[in-house]
């Protein structure tokens, strides 16, 4: 008896410090931010319970539609193609590199070490076209394409881009590893036995290799979602959200909302439009992979 | 034969390609901060002598680029020494101690994994602004302990040490008990050096992120005094008159510790993310 009691106490010096740290700064502020919702104006100031009016004001605000275009435009270019470029060089590591394979990986883990704010300050000056003009339209004034010249980042037509490219290039090596990890764990048996069946590489790999990965690319999508739709730091340094408003995401102009406007009750009604955006786009995903499981 | 050294050529060729684009622009941030301003700005691609002056120049600028460098550092290493010890012993309590109970909390745990950090940031930001008139207020706003404590547990890095522990050898457990070695002392003496390698890519995700982080420290941290690197790079980046070499030597510099901590522990990188993908 004695001995299940000092058990119980110490599964509690295992799991409490986690469970205390977690309840204070993420249950309880989400709890707190689902409150807000149904106010407006300044806590202890002028904090008036205005019912359901901030949710039914997301319909009618232009802005607020408009962020979500462009999120979802950074989610399926930016999230979309870590997944598909991080394991095409997965594959490309593991089945097509005989040697260097560490030497690569290491190279295309690098724009995952850079600071997301270095990145965007480096990538500022290489699209640039005042004062003078970036590497890309320097490169493209030599090569005679005059016509492409453009302030990359600040012309609305392509800044939004600049900003899904930028981060493409910074988060595949993350998806990369974690892809290549699972790939590690495919056991070379199965891989042999298709081979002595007469199967190709590419049929190995398509039919074989990928079915057998799926448990990490659910892993890899889930969080691609989490990371494309809470979006900030590369839209706020590099284009500040603009020129515009073309490269405001929902986080920048939740930002703006709760931050410069000082409005908390309908900032936090757009970050619970996040939240739940997010549950339900993982949930999807998760989902599906049950269905196919059964 | 003939078609096969094509592919042979396409692979490599491919590869260049994609070295290229993940290596350039480290290439250019290196050459940029041994350059003058000018010189950067007219794209010049070799390696210049004004590193010594730049770093002289950003050290001297009013931006108190030392003074940043310090207090990342602090949060950096804090946060990843606290959240490790608080992420890992809660992982390894749901995996060894497992009950129905236990089970359903970490489910629900998982499922906050999904809360993007704007959904806390107004609370979080009123929490911490209220201390500032109590004696609480060493850890409210703008002092750099309001800046480490919203990071200190994330589901992600407990999810990630409680499937790393599944590959942890149980009957080692048993047999430590017999000797009658506690919990704790389990935990400390054996669990910890085990799994060095676990810990290695828990500790290089989690200072990269702490290092990396913009959002909340902008909001956060208000004076000069407690700015971090990134706050300082994105200062330097929008002021009037951007001097292109000293913001290519603070780029440099601000990517120094996490490419550092990234090269020290790449090796146990890949097998730390591997125990988490069974």
């Amino acid at each position: 008896m004695e001995k299940i009691l000092r058990d119980k106490k110490a599964i509690l010096v295992f799991i409490l410090p986690a469970i205390i740290a977690y309840t204070a700064v993420v249950f309880f502020p989400m709890c707190q931010s689902f409150y807000f919702t149904f106010f407006e104006g300044t806590p202890n100031v002028n904090f008036e319970f205005v019912g359901l009016q901030n949710y039914a004001k997301l319909f009618g605000d232009v802005n607020f539609k408009e962020s979500f275009l462009t999120t979802m435009q950074y989610f399926f270019v930016t999230g979309g193609g870590w997944i598909v470029f991080g394991l095409i060089v997965a594959l490309m590591l593991q089945y097509g590199l005989n040697h260097f394979s560490n030497a690569a990986r290491t190279i295309i883990y690098l724009p995952v070490v850079i600071p997301g704010v270095a990145a965007a300050a480096l990538f500022s000056k290489v699209l640039e076209v005042t004062p003078t003009y970036g590497l890309l339209n320097s490169l493209l004034d030599v090569m005679g394409l005059d016509s492409l010249i453009r302030g990359w980042t600040g012309d609305s037509a392509t800044a939004m881009w600049m900003v899904c490219l930028v981060d493409l290039w910074k988060g595949i090596g993350y998806y990369t590893i974690i892809f290549y990890a699972g790939l590690i764990n495919v056991p070379p048996e199965v891989e042999e036995a298709a081979r002595i069946d007469g199967a190709g590489k590419l049929t190995t790999i398509w039919k074989i290799v990928l079915p057998l990965l799926k448990p990490v690319t659910i892993m890899c999508v889930v969080l691609a979602i989490m990371n494309s739709l809470k979006v900030y730091d590369m839209p706020l340094v590099l284009t500040d959200g603009g020129p515009g408003r073309v490269t405001t995401v929902l986080s920048i102009y939740m930002y703006k909302i709760a931050f410069t406007k000082w409005q908390y009750g309908y900032g936090s009604t757009i970050a619970i439009v996040m939240l739940v955006l997010t549950i339900v786009l993982t949930q999807v995903v998760m989902r599906l992979d049950r269905k196919e499981n059964v | 034969m003939g078609k096969k050294r094509l592919a042979r050529a396409f692979k490599y060729l491919w590869l260049t390609v994609v070295s290229f684009i993940s290596v350039f622009p480290f290439f250019w941030m290196i050459i940029g901060s041994t350059n003058r301003s000018i010189d950067v700005t007219r794209g010049k691609l070799t390696p210049g002598n004004y590193f010594m002056e730049n770093l002289n120049t950003l050290l001297a600028s009013d931006q108190g680029f030392l003074r940043s460098l310090l207090n990342s550092a602090v949060i950096a290493v804090l946060t990843t020494i606290l959240a490790l010890l608080i992420s890992s012993l809660a992982g390894y309590g749901f995996e060894i101690f497992r009950s129905k109970a236990r089970d359903r909390l970490f489910s629900v745990l998982l499922l906050s994994m999904m809360v993007p950090f704007s959904a806390l940031m107004i609370p979080l930001y009123r929490f911490f602004g209220s201390l500032g008139k109590t004696p609480l207020k060493i850890i409210g706003l703008n002092t750099l302990p309001s800046v480490i404590i919203p990071t200190l547990s994330t589901a992600f890095l407990i999810f990630f040490f409680r499937q790393n522990t599944k590959s942890f050898p149980k009957d080692i457990l048993e047999a430590a008990r017999m000797d009658g070695l506690g919990e704790l002392a389990i935990f400390f003496q054996i669990y910890f050096p085990t799994m060095k390698a676990t810990y290695a890519a828990a500790a290089i995700i989690t200072f990269m992120n702490s290092w990396n982080n913009y959002l909340w420290p902008l909001i956060a941290l208000q004076t000069p005094d407690k700015r971090t690197v990134p706050l300082v790079i994105s200062a330097l980046g929008t002021s009037y008159t951007p001097d292109y070499g000293l913001i290519m030597t603070a780029i440099v510099i601000a990517t120094l510790p996490t490419a550092l901590v990234f090269f020290v522990m790449q090796k146990h990188f890949v097998a730390g993310m591997l125990g988490s993908v069974k």
